[in-house]
């Protein structure tokens, strides 16, 4: 016999006693089963990834942005709010409060289109060129209030100044951030103002509260060294929330 | 044109199911490992059973899975091999009477040729396919699987004969 055919009989002889399972085609359609069901979940965490990175990138920058004084900013946990939602205001444009009437309802849930137009220059008080800027958090705002203007920032006083304002039916919200070497205390945050300060606290910080000419009330403090907040409210029952609004401003 | 569906995939692994198997274990060597693989070619083959035509065979789609399958896991191995053994492996010693059995030293032989060339012989031998056939589930020529087929049995002339002649004497 030659070696072909003596091959040809070893293998016949090496598979005789090999049959297939009967359970052949459903392990089959099982193992089919379970690569469908493994490449959806790795698509799915894939896509859920991508979008937490989508979400969570620009919301990280803004918690943990440099200022142009090469202060580090990181937004404080405030024991007023502690269920409020971390999400970061609109940059250059002021959030549009929501109806929720909670601590933390005010925050916008993501961040809006950048802003343009007229409003972004020769907008300061002054008159001096302002210039688009994002506040801190404002975790809460009352409902009925809406933007009236990007924020904008401008030189005031050795200092830089952002102003945000929302207005509505219920009244106006006026924040303002200073932020100069020569900030010692609240009082220097209202220089000029003629009212006569109460003092209390924001956020365990003593604050002084004014009244302003234009019937509205404010208090301002210092958030840390070189950097106070004014926040004001005023034409209505807005006036009545002040110390809840500045309680949910984050710097 | 007709299209496949799930019944005829079934129908399809209980009656080629045994012969593919058989090939399978031929190609690789291990019963194990042969089931493992059979699995792998026919649910390749099952992502694309509906695209199939209902009156085309499907097996040498599925002996092509196979065989493709079989090369690709020898290479992945033999790179395996080359990063974490720093000597070869040693080698089973037969027993003298599993030794003296030709047959048997034949399929010791034929685990150890390459995987083209035992593919080439198992379809050649064991499948009866012709040349042509057997150089287009290659994927390579004719001339390639004459060659390989020549080559391939030469050696297992050459170890027989080394492995027979201290028996025989």
């Amino acid at each position: 016999m030659d070696l072909e055919s003596e091959l040809r009989a070893a293998m016949a002889e090496h598979t005789a006693g090999t049959t297939a399972p009967p359970s052949l085609a459903a392990a089959v359609r099982r193992r089919h089963r379970r690569r469908v069901v493994r490449i959806r979940v790795t698509v799915g965490t894939a896509a859920a990834a991508a979008a937490a990175a989508f979400v969570v990138t620009p919301a990280y920058h803004s918690m943990t942005r440099v200022d142009s004084a090469g202060v580090h900013t990181t937004p404080a946990g405030s024991p007023a709010s502690p269920d409020r939602s971390a999400s970061p205001p609109a940059p250059g444009l002021p959030a549009s409060p929501p109806s929720g009437d909670r601590p933390g309802a005010g925050s916008s849930k993501r961040p809006a289109a950048r802003p343009t137009g007229p409003a972004m220059k020769g907008d300061g008080p002054d008159g001096g060129p302002a210039r688009i800027r994002r506040v801190g958090w404002v975790t809460y705002l009352p409902p009925g209030l809406a933007a009236e203007q990007p924020c904008v920032e401008h030189d005031e006083r050795g200092g830089r100044t952002t102003t945000c304002r929302w207005s509505g039916p219920p009244g106006w919200v006026e924040i303002r951030v200073v932020r100069g070497t020569g900030l010692s205390g609240p009082e220097d945050l209202y220089r000029g103002d003629p009212a006569v300060p109460q003092y209390t606290s924001v956020r365990g910080v003593r604050a002084a509260v004014t009244d302003r000419p234009d019937s509205g009330r404010q208090v301002a403090w210092m958030a840390r060294p070189g950097v106070g907040a004014v926040v004001a409210a005023g034409g209505g029952s807005v006036r009545d929330q002040l110390m809840r609004i500045a309680e949910g401003v984050r710097l | 044109m007709g299209r496949r569906d799930e019944e005829s995939f079934a129908e399809f692994v209980a009656t080629r199911g045994t012969a593919l198997l058989r090939t399978a274990t031929l190609l690789c060597g291990a019963k194990q490992d042969a089931e493992d693989l059979l699995q792998t070619a026919l649910e390749r083959a099952y992502r694309h059973w509906g695209r199939l035509d209902a009156d085309a065979d499907p097996e040498p789609y599925v002996r092509r899975i196979l065989v493709n399958l079989v090369i690709s896991r020898a290479r992945r191995w033999k790179v395996l091999k080359e990063i974490h053994m720093s000597r070869l492996p040693e080698r089973a010693t037969g027993s003298p009477a599993h030794a003296v059995e030709l047959r048997g030293a034949l399929i010791d032989e034929l685990r150890r040729l390459g995987p083209r060339q035992r593919a080439v012989l198992v379809l050649r031998y064991w499948e009866d396919l012709s040349e042509a056939e057997t150089a287009r589930i290659l994927g390579c020529s004719v001339g390639t699987v004459k060659s390989q087929a020549s080559r391939a049995l030469a050696k297992l002339r050459e170890r027989l004969d080394k492995h027979a002649a201290p028996l025989g004497s």
